[in-house]
């Protein structure tokens, strides 16, 4: 018999709140999380705004476990989402085998240690026009460089910290597929629970590139927005003045279950993932395929493994960055697979509130398609006010609508052409 | 439904020894390392100036494309140039393929900068008085860096561009579980494969750190063999009383993995077949002060089981053997509470790593495919430099090669020193 994967615990750090239900909430609101950057001076960058994580707190968390007084940002968000989720689905007072137990994250780097960066270079510049004299960096920087601080950028250092933390012994990984990190490590950790390696799965992902190198290395891509002089009206996914994405920063964290395992400790359930998938455009590093070739495939295999029509999707969470091109070709690629009822479906992007989240996205962008599902509401695309007649769904415009929907899709396409879709349904 | 098989047939690798599988296994056989003094960087004066460094290796025999070199970290072009050399050894022509049957898998990390790149970009940041502006990096030092700076270091590209330089429109992945990376690569390959999403998946990993962020990283790490002895070559000692860390390497493994009726049907030439995987998490945080050997004895544990043998089938233990002293004390006693310890004193156990260096990223790939090569040739390479004995580890490590060796199941290992852990298991090809 086939084993199904339930969703039983939720948690999010995100630029709208610092869990689920503020998160939520705010997003009901139809407010923005974006606003002008604080965690450097951005002011003569192109792009001076951000959707920052705000008043969060993380030293009840070191006062726990004094080893994570060092982790990077990333994996600060990580732990606390982790947290709340992990508490959500009520494993915190379950007896369960860590060996049953896994981890599929997707965490980004954990930020450079700018300072002593900046330093072990300025005490080292060359001369006989080599820019670095690389005997006298590797002299000083031994001293000058914090080990801990090294250590944490990392990548797999969020899984270090998560394994520990939350008593996951099985299988652990973690992917790092640009903005489609998230969902794929969801559609992974789904496929471990379906296969039987694990009972449970903690996945999402937790990314934070707010930091000089990650927005000028965006800018430098122009692929940011520079509409500074109104932050929260800057990320405007399908609208026809859209021009690039607002970075953001948070994590979000589900628990999966397989069904019985879930059902027969009376877990409480917010949705089936019923559908994975994965595809790769395998055209150009920073552009989509013009046509949505990748885009268009992922959803259908997601659909056929599903085994659902297109019909029976109720809504659709886009990956919706607000750049010229992925909202363009995001609407091609769904009118494409939905025909004719890709009018009639809706079709929202959050991240016109929350700005993108890089890795982390995929993974808030799939807890709030379950949120739709029980809640029988659906986020609204805010900034939404010029119609592009490339883009010419029903994007949810500007407010939150009531709608009983059973089953979402939702999309994650990264920078360099992964392309992930999921699905997910009510639990009957 | 009939579970779906999965076979390797393709190997490419660029390592110290050389450009592609051959010359690896070669030198294996012959005892002979890649080691030697470092000399892409001046490093005198510093602790550590030996290393795995590749100097044969040009890009351009591998990119045609111009354009996409330049956005290429070293990390990047060693993963191109594998997946290259693995399709070769394979008898693949790529346009051949489905291409929406075929994906990626690799195993990478952060990719470290090029230090005198972004230095240039600091050092137009200063102020009159040298100091770091952020004012000024925002207005103008951040322009030193080319528009498409960013891309040369994402750890997703090295699979990016694999994918676009053979159109290869399955899933696409990318792993970051620092040492254990490429082997979790190469086993959620062959997941993929079985579940039946692909046909045929690219997969390994690749790692240059072998520059002066890297080599500093890895010394305030304490994983590196220190001083600077003749001996230096011969310091790189897995699981001998003496060893005292690693030596720092660099390279790129690909293996081709494919289904098996997908192999056969166009009789490619078959070096094993994957039976197994395993994966786990140890509850460890720095190199020095690792304590938990759970997580390996499950890693290996699972693959064994999923491979559905029994523990003796084992024929060999390609371990992770890193060198560093506690992490080799684990992995041992790792093996002696899966195998029990009358096996664990039998099962021959062999490091590779004194080859090539630690390769990171790369090193479960590199190491997969001197395990194909070890089970396909029926020759087991020495663990180089072993000589003393460590009572605490009490192991059968494979001291000198052995020809005709009859190895039919092989079990390797690659653990991460941050707690992840991937083990699989392979089968020699018996023709059915």
């Amino acid at each position: 018999m086939e084993r199904r994967v339930v969703v039983t615990g939720v948690g999010i750090v995100s630029p709208l709140g610092n869990n689920v239900l503020d998160t939520w909430n705010n997003m009901m609101k139809g407010l923005s999380g974006v606003g002008y950057i604080s965690l450097f001076e951005a002011a003569t960058f192109p792009t001076k705004i951000a959707g920052e994580v705000k008043k969060f707190d993380f030293k009840p968390w070191v006062e726990r476990d004094p080893i994570v007084a060092h982790v990077g940002r990333n994996t600060q968000f990580a732990i606390y989402a982790a947290g709340e989720a992990y508490q959500d689905a009520r494993l915190d007072r379950l007896e369960y085998d860590p060996k049953r137990m896994g981890i599929y994250f997707a965490a980004g780097d954990g930020g450079a240690d700018l300072k002593n960066f900046i330093k072990s270079l300025c005490v080292a510049w060359g001369t006989n026009g080599e820019v670095i004299d690389k005997k006298v960096f590797l002299k000083n920087s031994p001293a000058i460089y914090n080990r801990y601080a090294e250590l944490e950028q990392e990548p797999c250092m969020t899984l270090t910290h998560l394994s520990r933390l939350f008593r996951a012994r099985g299988p652990v990984s973690n992917c790092l597929t640009a903005c489609a990190a998230s969902s794929q490590a969801i559609g992974e950790a789904f496929e471990m629970i379906r296969r039987g390696d694990v009972d449970i799965m903690l996945t999402g992902g937790a990314h934070s590139m707010i930091h000089p190198f990650g927005v000028a290395g965006f800018n430098l891509l122009t692929a940011l927005t520079t509409k500074n002089e109104d932050p929260t009206r800057a990320s405007r996914p399908f609208d026809f003045k859209r021009d690039g994405f607002v970075l953001a920063e948070g994590s979000g964290v589900l628990i999966l279950e397989e069904m019985e395992f879930a059902k027969k400790r009376g877990a409480k359930i917010y949705g089936e993932v019923t559908g994975y998938g994965s595809t790769a455009d395998a055209y150009r590093l920073t552009d989509s395929h013009p046509e949505g070739r990748g885009a268009i495939k992922a959803m259908e295999l997601a659909l056929k493994s599903a085994k659902i029509k297109p019909e029976d999707v109720g809504y659709i969470n886009a990956h919706g960055t607000s750049t010229v091109v992925n909202d363009m070709v995001e609407t091609l690629a769904i009118k494409k697979v939905f025909g004719d009822y890709a009018y009639k479906v809706p079709v929202s992007s959050i991240k016109s509130m929350l700005g993108h989240l890089i890795a982390a996205a995929g993974a808030v962008e799939l807890i709030t398609s379950l949120l739709v599902i029980e809640k029988g509401m659906i986020p609204p695309t805010i900034n939404f006010e010029e119609k592009d007649p490339d883009c010419d769904l029903d994007y949810v415009p500007n407010k939150a609508r009531e709608s009983k929907v059973d089953t979402v899709l939702s999309n994650s396409f990264g920078f360099g052409g992964q392309n992930i879709t999921l699905l997910v349904r009510k639990f009957e | 439904m009939r579970k779906r098989r999965v076979v390797i047939t393709g190997l490419g690798a660029v390592s110290c020894l050389g450009i592609g599988a051959d010359p690896l296994w070669k030198a294996a056989l012959e005892s002979r390392s890649g080691i030697g003094p470092i000399q892409s960087f001046a490093c005198d004066g510093f602790p550590v100036q030996q290393g795995g460094e590749i100097h044969d290796f040009n890009p351009r025999d591998f990119v045609e494309n111009r354009k996409s070199l330049k956005v290429m970290s070293r990390d990047i072009q060693l993963a191109c140039a594998a997946s290259t050399l693995a399709f070769q050894d394979a008898q693949i022509v790529p346009e051949q393929l489905n291409p929406e049957r075929a994906g990626v898998s690799m195993g990478a990390g952060l990719l470290d900068n090029e230090i005198d790149e972004i230095a240039a970009c600091i050092r137009n940041s200063l102020d009159d008085t040298g100091n770091f502006q952020m004012t000024k990096f925002g207005a103008e030092g951040m322009r030193t860096l080319f528009p498409l700076w960013m891309l040369k270091y994402l750890p997703n590209m090295p699979a990016c561009h694999i994918s676009i330089m053979y159109n290869l429109q399955g899933p696409s992945n990318t792993i970051t579980t620092a040492c254990a990376a490429a082997m979790q690569a190469l086993g959620e390959a062959f997941r993929i494969i079985e579940r039946d999403d692909a046909d045929l998946m690219v997969a390994g990993g690749a790692e240059s750190r072998m520059n002066p962020f890297g080599l500093t990283r890895y010394y305030i790490f304490k994983t590196l063999v220190n001083g600077n002895s003749v001996d230096r070559q011969a310091s790189y000692r897995p699981f001998d009383k003496r060893r005292a860390g690693f030596v720092l390497g660099e390279g790129a493994g690909v293996l081709i993995l494919e289904e098996l009726e997908h192999a056969l049907k166009r009789k490619a030439k078959i070096y094993a077949e994957v039976i197994g995987y395993g994966s786990s998490a140890d509850y460890n945080y720095l190199p020095e002060s690792l304590e938990d050997s759970t997580g390996r004895e499950i890693s290996m544990d699972m693959a064994i089981r999923d491979a559905g043998i029994s523990k003796d089938k084992t024929q060999l233990i390609h371990a992770h053997g890193s060198g560093i002293p506690k992490d080799d004390l684990l992995e041992a006693r790792a093996i002696h509470k899966v195998f029990g310890d009358d096996l664990a004193s039998r099962i021959p156990v062999v490091a590779t790593k004194p080859y090539v260096g630690y390769t990171g990223f790369a090193s479960g790939a590199l190491q997969m495919i001197l395990s194909a090569k070890i089970i396909a040739d029926q020759k087991i390479p020495a663990t180089l430099n072993y000589g003393e004995d460590d009572p605490a580890i009490g192991l059968k490590v494979v001291s000198k090669p052995v020809e005709n060796a009859p190895v039919n199941v092989i079990l390797t290992n690659a653990f991460g020193i941050s707690g992840q852990n991937a083990s699989a298991v392979i089968k020699r090809w018996d023709g059915k």
